[in-house]
């Protein structure tokens, strides 16, 4: 074929140059201010070592990383469980597919919505005054303190339950649908019980989605901190602090800008390896 | 056979007003009139417990409440339209030229990751380099942060997309006597056709419901939908009602967008 | 039209060599089949014959003009792809109408000429419709019409049977020696199906790795393969091959088959140790040697019948004689036998192939026969 003066690498220039004029000036940035740190109208002094040292020995940070292996964790387990046993109780229990459709599009919705969004129809609920305890209070039982120091992080892996519960839901109710009706029909007739149908013929179809929808699940947890924002403002005092939420503050409130950098560049090599196993599982199938 | 059915349907029916009951509650609030808000027994009922009341929606649509889902339009529109074209190149370029070079696996890996990148450990950044630039509370700084955001997301969508399109149609087309350009326009992307709709509405609706950037990059003038909530939250009295209806009014494309574009919502995250 | 003239074309892809040396010459105005299992490289020759790539060596000239790095259009050749490549967005007239489009004729010659070819491909019936509205036969053909509207001298179809029916198959076999003969052009048949060369017998080049193994006509392979591949490619159902050892007794050269022994007259042909023997289904022969068409020089062995195919007006039962794989025969009527009966088999010396170790071919029985 002549015309050998086309590249593709020009099909890529676009999106490249668009993406670096941020990036690039985001990684120079965060690189430069983990090295040096400026005090206002001071000049630059070497900072990498104290910061790597205030890292390795603060223990709020610590904490906060702890926090958010607990809310990302529990928060996925839920959600992949839960999301499973739905995808699984509408393919079985309910025959007709144009009922089933609206059902799971029902229940596809809050996934649909901003984060910002949920996090306040969540807060009209758990608020003191709230609905939820409206409705305790009215039933004659003592209302909740859903957002007290020892139930708000719980109380916010409900609310990201709510939200996003489908979508494990969706991907695992894909992959069951895929799975061909024969092998249900011989496992019936080989009068193989629920669970070693489960395991036998389920299972193998709809494990990569369960993997695929958990990892999801658990990157985009720990990454978005919309609903501490938005909700507990990280407390109250650190119980709902995660990692972002810390950074968050370091970088707005107490304004350790280089201190900040130096999490966010630890935040982003973290993240990196996270998203380079996930490019492993998802090339693997 | 027929107890376990029930109680499969009971669990369903549960979840359905797990599911069901925070959106209900949150129309209701948008409907009533603040002091029926938060009631002991709640009111939850409209017209047996409370009256209905356009007090929120008249709120927003007569102050600058209307103006903030405007500007959402306006960001999320303008980033997504920038993004498109870049995205489709580059994606077909990952697509049917994976050896070369800035298209092959390493390339498009490097693209992935931005999509995974914590928005709160940029944020500080970008903050301060729209700001150097003069340009914090502005349109450009939000929307050229958006379109920097959104294109990872398009190129995975379209590339899965053009990667369903049979190469020898293409190959047909070029023994047709098309060069590049021509069977761009003329071919791939109306074969594409509901395919480019589906990404055009998926990547606009990741933007309508962002929040982190529109908080930070903006300010007085420049306020989205979800950056307003939070200012319905200062001072004594939280207007709750007014969180509802801009809750209510901001679902609504969402949902739309949800039932027409349900075929391809998977894709998001699987890819194809 | 042109005399097609390929000399030293070399391809590779991914590092490795997928068209080594390929020298071939394809007479003008023929219909030149090009046979190989898959991954042999026909694809990859027709699309560099076609000018969608470009080989890394070589060169390509068509009447001794070189064309090597010249495109399709230039070329003026055409191409029908395996899957058809019909434009689902456009109706079937779009698509045919689709090349002269590009070349900015006026629309009442576009329509003149789009309804010519459509009416001689007999479509014209369906030219409103879209693809996905075809059946599989019609979209052939108007992927066949996309390609002869612009006038092309070269029509290249790649595995163009593959997804029909086989009846529909038949039909277009027809259509192509009709389109042939009136037209003009020269068409290159690229296929994995033995029976394409069985329909277009004259001009058959057999691929495989990438390198051409034989070029001929029907009979010139079926009779004298060049080696094993091509003796099992060619021919209505696979060659039976059954490994033999050679051994001396008094005068003459035995060989061990393991289900009985071939006695040959000592000749150079047969050195070594080792020695494949090859038997078309076609060849053997059920029952005794009464019921055989020749005298002298029988083979005769027995087995259990595993599987008893009938086809159309025909039998092919696979044999269980003790061997790794059992003995296919091809009776031209309807035999039916049940499995597990034992049969008795009988094939002529003379039709038998013999290759050597390494399968390339030595020659018949006959020849050493006599």
């Amino acid at each position: 074929m002549p015309k050998k003066t086309f590249s593709p690498i020009f099909l890529q220039i676009p999106v490249t140059a668009i993406i670096w004029s941020l990036v690039g000036f985001v990684l120079v940035w965060l690189i430069y201010s983990f090295l040096y740190s400026t005090s206002p109208g001071g000049q630059p002094t070497f900072a990498a070592l104290n910061n790597l040292i205030t890292m390795f020995s603060d223990s709020r940070l610590f904490n906060a990383v702890l926090r958010t292996i607990y809310y990302a964790g529990v928060g996925t387990v839920i959600e992949v469980l839960l999301g499973m046993l739905v995808a699984l109780a509408l393919v079985n229990f309910i025959s007709n597919t144009t009922v089933r459709f609206v059902v799971l599009m029902i229940f596809l919705t809050p996934m649909a919505l901003s984060e910002a969004i949920a996090s306040h129809t969540w807060l009209m609920l758990l608020t003191p005054q709230g609905y939820l305890n409206s409705i305790l209070r009215s039933l004659g039982l003592p209302p909740v303190g859903w957002l007290s120091e020892s139930m708000a992080l719980t109380s916010l892996i409900l609310a990201d339950v709510w939200q996003w519960t489908s979508l494990p839901l969706l991907l695992i109710y894909a992959a069951r649908v895929s799975v061909p009706q024969e092998l249900y029909e011989m496992a019936s007739l080989e009068r193989l019980s629920a669970f070693k149908t489960f395991r036998v013929v389920t299972w193998p179809y709809i494990r990569n989605a369960v993997v695929v929808a958990a990892l999801l699940r658990f990157i985009f947890m720990y990454i978005t901190i919309d609903k501490i924002l938005l909700i507990t403002f990280g407390g109250p005092g650190f119980a709902t602090e995660t990692l972002g939420y810390y950074i968050w503050m370091q970088s707005f409130s107490y304004r350790n800008i280089s201190y900040a950098a130096t999490l966010s560049l630890a935040t982003l090599i973290g993240a990196t390896i996270v998203a380079y196993i996930f490019w492993r599982v998802m090339t693997r199938r | 056979m027929r107890s376990s059915h029930i109680l499969g349907l009971i669990g369903l029916a549960i979840f359905g007003v797990f599911i069901l009951g925070p959106l209900y509650i949150t129309i209701i609030t948008a409907i009533k009139n603040i002091n029926d808000v938060f009631t002991i027994p709640p009111k939850l009922i409209p017209y047996a417990d409370f009256q209905p009341s356009s007090e929120a929606f008249d709120f927003i649509f007569n102050t600058r409440g209307k103006y903030t889902f405007v500007t959402s339009l306006i960001v999320a529109s303008t980033a997504t339209a920038i993004a498109l074209i870049p995205s489709l190149l580059a994606a077909y370029g990952f697509s049917r030229y994976p050896k070369a070079a800035m298209n092959d696996e390493r390339s498009f890996f490097t693209m992935l990751t931005l999509r995974m990148v914590p928005p709160f450990a940029v944020v500080l950044p970008i903050f301060l380099y729209w700001n150097q630039l003069g340009l914090f509370d502005t349109y450009p700084s939000l929307i050229w942060t958006y379109t920097v955001f959104s294109i990872p997301l398009a190129v995975w969508l379209l590339k899965g997309f053009v990667d369903d399109v049979s190469p020898s149609i293409e190959d047909a087309a070029k023994v047709d006597g098309y060069g590049f350009l021509d069977r761009l326009r003329r071919y791939i992307i109306p074969i594409l056709g509901p395919a480019l709709a589906a990404t055009i509405a998926l990547v606009w609706l990741f933007l309508w419901n962002e929040f982190l950037f529109a908080l930070k990059l903006g300010g007085s003038r420049i306020v989205t939908y979800t950056a307003y909530l939070p200012q319905l939250r200062v001072g004594q009295r939280v207007q709750w009602n007014v969180l509802g209806a801009i809750g209510v009014l901001g679902a609504i494309p969402p949902l739309i967008i949800l039932i027409l574009f349900r075929k391809y919502l998977i894709r998001v995250y699987l890819g194809r | 039209m042109p005399t097609i003239k390929l000399i030293n074309i070399c391809k590779r892809s991914n590092g490795s060599l997928i068209l080594k040396n390929i020298n071939l010459e394809i007479p003008n105005k023929s219909l030149y089949v090009v046979l190989g299992p898959p991954r042999s490289g026909k694809s990859a020759l027709g699309r560099i014959i076609a000018g969608l790539d470009t080989p890394d060596a070589g060169r390509i000239l068509f009447d001794d003009k070189d064309v090597t790095d010249l495109g399709p259009v230039e070329r003026n050749v055409s191409m029908v792809f395996q899957d058809f490549a019909l434009y689902p967005h456009l109706t079937a007239f779009d698509n045919i109408a689709s090349p002269l489009r590009k070349l900015k004729l006026p629309k009442e010659e576009i329509r003149k000429r789009v309804l010519e070819v459509a009416e001689y491909l007999k479509i014209s019936q369906r030219l409103t419709h879209y693809p996905s509205e075809l059946s599989g036969g019609e979209k052939q053909r108007v992927a066949i019409a996309r390609a002869l509207v612009k006038g092309a001298q070269i029509i290249i179809l790649d595995e163009p049977f593959l997804r029909l029916d086989l009846k529909v198959r038949e039909d277009m076999r027809a259509e192509l020696h009709r389109l042939q003969k009136d037209v003009g052009v020269n068409v290159i048949l690229l296929s994995s199906d033995p029976m394409d060369a069985m329909a277009f017998p004259e001009n058959i080049a057999f691929m495989q790795g990438g390198e051409l193994v034989q070029v001929g006509n029907l009979i010139e392979l079926y009779e004298n393969p060049k080696n094993i591949s091509v003796a099992r490619y060619v021919g209505m159902i696979e060659m039976n091959v059954i490994q033999a050892k050679i051994a001396r007794k008094n005068d003459k050269r035995i060989l061990d088959t393991g289900i009985g022994e071939i006695t040959l007259p000592i000749t150079p042909q047969l050195s070594g140790s080792e020695i494949l023997v090859g038997i078309r289904p076609e060849h053997i022969h059920i029952g005794e040697e009464g019921g055989h068409p020749y005298a002298g020089n029988i083979f005769t062995f027995e087995g259990r019948v595993k599987i008893s195919e009938v086809i159309g007006s025909e039998t092919i039962i696979h044999l269980d004689v003790g061997l790794a794989e059992p003995i296919r025969i091809l009776i031209p009527t309807i035999y039916k036998k049940n499995p597990g009966e034992v049969l008795r088999a009988t094939f002529n010396i003379k039709d038998v192939y013999l290759f050597n170790a390494n399968g390339q071919f030595i020659c018949r029985g006959g020849s050493i026969l006599g």
